[in-house]
């Protein structure tokens, strides 16, 4: 799982241009969106885009079950390592 | 141009009142060769200026969503010297964030989901918008896309704010970059990338401008401009020499340095 979620990282970096973040710096438990890494909404619909392309995962529509998945880098990886199996 | 046309913008720009006053109280420009006051006075042959206050840099969180065109818009806007406020913004461009659209067209061509970044701020105001919301300026702003001339309706957009309510600064963008691959045949040779930013008021330091319109002359109508015409106003701004007029398709743009 540690694995999944520095890769998580990266794509998060990668895909939403944090120039001035390195995935290391990110806690797996820090929030995503509004405080801990300030990310919007626009960032949820580019990481729901990346994660189709990467993990060919397909979010049809924003739930509460998809905002806690998507609460912060070690819901995400559980949410990605189960639609995975 | 039928004649009626004609006969209007002839009328229209040779009244008297047709004469727009402002100064340029301050200004920035920016592009992948030159950064600060310095650099731009060289280029204009401009004789050096003690160092200003350093300027803001552009936010991290406005910078990670602009492309080359939007960043060099906020470099200049956020180099201002003096943006102090809530100055009435008026961005102009030509081709906008073009290399976005392109980035969509493409990832519908090869049947990608969009970027919703790129989807949402493919609309030619949407860098506006980013930008107010990152400078915390809620005076309001307008977007224009005029052509080749969309530098000078950008000023004259700038200029008539400043005439209709004198208290309220304006500050002029002007940003863009050339068509990229496959849209070469459409590209204009002086296209370069370019932010430029202009604090206009009604009075104040700085220099005096005053601009007119005028019928353009049919020999000169819609001439390929050998300088892009941001910079050609910045080279006369800067130089103090005494007049620039662009011909342009329909008139021509005149401005002098006024006392």
């Amino acid at each position: 799982m540690r694995e999944l979620e520095l890769e998580l990282k990266k794509l998060i970096v990668t895909t939403l241009a944090l120039e001035d973040i390195r995935p290391e710096e990110i806690d797996s438990e820090e929030l995503l969106f509004g405080e801990g890494l300030g990310l919007d909404s626009i960032d949820a619909l580019e990481l729901g885009v990346a994660l189709r392309q990467t993990y060919g995962i397909r979010i049809e529509s924003v739930t509460a079950e998809v905002r806690e998945h998507f609460a912060t880098v070690a819901s995400l990886a559980r949410f990605v390592a189960a639609s995975r199996e | 141009m039928n004649e009626t046309a004609t006969e209007l913008t002839r009328s229209r720009t040779t009244a008297p009142e047709a004469r727009l006053r402002f100064q340029v109280t301050d200004w920035m420009a920016a592009s992948p060769e030159r950064h600060g006051r310095a650099a731009w006075l060289e280029w204009a042959g401009a004789p050096a200026q003690p160092a200003a206050d350093a300027a803001a840099p552009v936010p991290a969180s406005l910078r990670r969503r602009l492309r080359q065109a939007g960043l060099l818009a906020a470099e200049a806007l956020f180099g201002l010297a003096s943006l102090t406020g809530q100055p009435r913004l008026v961005f102009c461009s030509r081709h906008g964030e073009f290399q976005r659209n392109l980035n969509l067209l493409r990832q519908l061509v090869a049947e990608e989901p969009l970027s919703p970044t790129d989807f949402s701020l493919s609309v030619h105001n949407a860098i506006a918008g980013l930008i107010s919301i990152a400078s915390g300026n809620r005076a309001g702003h307008t977007a224009i896309a005029a052509g080749r001339e969309s530098f000078q309706a950008g000023l004259l957009e700038a200029a008539v704010l400043v005439k209709a309510a004198p208290d309220q600064a304006v500050v002029l963008v002007h940003y863009d970059e050339p068509l990229p691959t496959p849209f070469e045949p459409f590209r204009d040779p002086a296209e370069t990338p370019i932010g430029l930013a202009l604090l206009l008021k009604a009075a104040g330091s700085g220099p005096a401008v005053t601009m007119t319109l005028e019928p353009a002359r049919e020999e000169k109508a819609g001439t390929e401009p050998t300088e892009l015409p941001s910079l050609a106003f910045l080279r006369f701004l800067l130089g103090g020499a005494g007049e620039l007029s662009l011909p342009g398709r329909l008139r021509t743009w005149r401005w002098r340095h006024a006392a």
